[in-house]
């Protein structure tokens, strides 16, 4: 299995977010970080043409930003997985992930929780092995049925490499 | 040293030069307000306070608290704080341009009016003049500190110029096309608006684009239709307001003079009466309003502004589309044995290794010379003469991050770089095999480069697009002598013979 690990677009200032009394759950993207992701999405297109799910966070930021992802990938399907919440424990999604008959496959999620995943799927601990910027994603290439510790980093690209790539 | 162009900086780098380049030019005008003399020191003032506000609403999105509301508000303030005495200013110009053409009796209304609007110019002068000295410093501190915020990141200015320059011409041409008769007073000023933040956005880079230069200097004859005919439908809005207000005070005036029966001082108020100038001013300016509109639609509302906005479209798909990525070309030869090299040049040991990708690959690697040391990330697609290479520097954090992860997949190598005319050879030793070659890197256009002397004596071949040379299958066998062609196989590694340097 091929898993594209992205974390989500650039979203509003948290501090500012909380003055307004919203919960941090519905705390959107950014102009800047709609426009931005889709030259990244474009830039991910390009170098992981084939893709069959996104998965991803419920937060809204997340689903927002898959959304943009799915759109680059003709209309792909997005399914909301509450183990990508941030904060939870990396195992709830491996489980997910290793119940799933598609071979490509995204996740998009947050900070350090997306590190927590790929550091148990390449090492099987749970520290944060790589940390992405916002719009960054890595591919891990991983057995049919992922389990921890079987992962291999395939690259990590930070957001400016991608949407170079994208433009190509 | 050559000037960076503005479209080659990052948008939150390219607003900040622009709007303190305007807050520049807003001190300067302010430091000749002193000299009462200079009557376009206030105007010019405004106009640079204008330039800062559109600019900083335009790319508010990108610029985070310099484009905020605050800033641009107390900016709003200082523009406008003159507007009442510029528009006087403007009509006492266009009446005294009539004044000679008036008859002796319509003079009277034309002096009443000029009377008028000279109060309101110098109330409003006076009243900026007072504050404006105060509140530009207030403004200008507020601002700096908030572009001091700002950092180098963010889009390429040319992006984000490209999508406003896009989304202003859109706006005007759909703003022109509103407007329909010479009574559209509203559509007109809202097109004139449009016009001067299109003008606004495009001035900064007309200093190293002659496509934008020549329209902006299409928009500034667009902008001064507009804005005579904005003149003229508020120069007939004062006519209207100054009519009535003289049919008031004369009706009040004879009616005293009646009652109190002085009947000279009656027959001279009916001979001097203010609304025959008044009227005759009103019937001019009309004509001049529809002259005006006449040259609109000449020039720009029937197809007349067609030209304008292809041009526009040009100049923005030629900014906007964004350059092709970096395509390296390069030669690559096999090399019998190591060629003289300067004494000059020093050797840079280079490691570099690649993570498990298949259809992009990216490289991690680390320079190790007499300067230090660096990092680089590098992804690569395709093959052959052309590839799409991006290279960006990175820390020794992440190179530690990565390397364990590029194990069974990496090369070790001396490299040395000569400079021959204009090409700079690279001449790379592998330290774990018995390989050395040599590169060079060719301009777009080229696919070709002149083999030096000294290099030639050691050549064995162009390996080229020859998978089998290309690093990243060298990384893949490692250790493994190859085939030099017949002329290095398992020869033992030679050491680098020096030249001496050129006197």
């Amino acid at each position: 299995m091929d898993l594209l690990v992205i974390r989500h677009a650039i979203a509003g200032d948290r501090d500012e977010w909380a003055q307004t009394g919203k919960s941090d759950h519905d705390r959107p993207v950014t102009d800047e970080g709609r426009d931005r992701m889709r030259e990244t999405a474009r830039g991910l297109r390009a170098v992981f043409p084939k893709l069959e799910l996104i998965a991803t966070s419920p937060l809204k930021r997340a689903v927002q930003t898959a959304a943009i992802v799915a759109e680059a990938f003709d209309d792909l399907k997005v399914v909301e997985l509450e183990a990508l919440s941030p904060g939870l424990p990396p195992e709830d999604a491996v489980r997910w992930l290793a119940g799933r008959r598609e071979s490509r496959i995204a996740v998009v999620g947050h900070e350090p929780s997306l590190g927590i995943l790929v550091g148990w799927l390449m090492r099987e601990e749970a520290e944060s092995f790589v940390s992405l910027k916002k719009g960054g994603a890595c591919l891990l290439r991983l057995p049919s049925t992922p389990a921890p510790g079987t992962a291999d980093l395939k690259w990590l690209l930070p957001p400016k490499l991608l949407r170079q790539l994208g433009d190509t | 040293m050559t000037r960076r162009s503005l479209l080659d900086r990052t948008t939150g780098d390219a607003v900040a030069r622009t709007a303190r380049g305007y807050l520049a030019d807003a001190e300067s005008a302010l430091a000749r307000l002193a000299n009462r003399q200079d009557t376009e020191a206030l105007h010019d003032f405004r106009v640079a306070i204008r330039r800062v506000r559109s600019v900083l609403r335009a790319y508010a999105r990108w610029i985070g608290r310099a484009g905020g509301k605050k800033v641009r508000r107390r900016l709003r303030t200082l523009g406008t704080a003159t507007n009442a005495g510029r528009d006087a200013e403007v009509q006492l110009a266009w009446l005294e341009g009539e004044r000679a053409g008036l008859a002796r009796g319509e003079r009277t209304g034309l002096n009443w009016l000029t009377k008028r609007l000279r109060a309101t110019r110098s109330e409003s002068y006076r009243a900026a003049r007072r504050h404006v000295r105060q509140d530009f410093r207030r403004t200008r501190d507020l601002l700096a500190k908030r572009l001091g915020e700002l950092d180098d990141a963010g889009p390429a200015f040319r992006e984000t110029f490209a999508q406003l320059l896009r989304q202003h011409a859109a706006d005007l041409e759909t703003r022109l096309g509103a407007i329909r008769s010479p009574d559209d007073e509203e559509e007109a000023h809202e097109a004139r608006i449009a016009a001067k933040r299109l003008r606004y956005l495009l001035e900064p880079v007309t200093r190293d684009e002659p496509g934008i230069r020549k329209l902006v200097a299409r928009l500034k004859r667009l902008q001064d239709v507009l804005g005579n005919l904005h003149d003229t439908h508020v120069l007939e809005a004062s006519l209207a307001d100054a009519l009535d207000e003289v049919a008031t005070e004369k009706a009040r005036q004879l009616r005293t003079l009646a009652l109190a029966g002085d009947t000279i001082a009656l027959r001279r108020a009916r001979r001097r009466d203010e609304r025959v100038g008044l009227a005759t001013l009103t019937t001019k300016a009309r004509i001049r309003r529809d002259r005006l509109f006449a040259a609109l639609t000449h020039d720009w509302l029937s197809d007349g502004g067609t030209a304008f906005f292809r041009d526009a479209r040009v100049q923005t798909d030629r900014i906007g589309t964004p350059s092709p990525p970096p395509v390296e070309r390069e030669r690559k030869y096999l090399l019998t044995g190591l060629p003289e090299i300067p004494a000059t040049v020093t050797p840079q040991a280079i490691e570099q290794g690649w993570l498990p990708g298949d259809r992009l690959r990216e490289r991690v690697r680390r320079i190790r010379d007499e300067s230090g040391e660096r990092f680089y990330r590098t992804v690569k697609l395709g093959q052959g003469l052309e590839r799409i290479e991006i290279e960006e520097e990175t820390t020794a954090e992440m190179f530690d991050r990565l390397w364990p992860l590029t194990e069974g997949c990496r090369i070790a190598k001396q490299r040395y770089r000569i400079a021959n005319g204009d090409f700079t050879w690279e001449v790379d030793v592998f330290r774990d095999r018995d390989l050395i070659v040599a590169e060079v890197e060719l301009p777009a256009g080229r696919d070709d480069a002149p083999i030096p002397e000294w290099l030639s004596r050691v050549l064995a071949r162009d390996v080229t697009g020859d998978p089998a040379y290309l690093n990243l299958t060298l990384a893949s066998t490692p250790g493994a002598t190859r085939d030099g062609g017949g002329a290095r196989g398992g020869a033992p590694r030679k050491r680098a013979r020096r030249r001496p340097a050129p006197a």
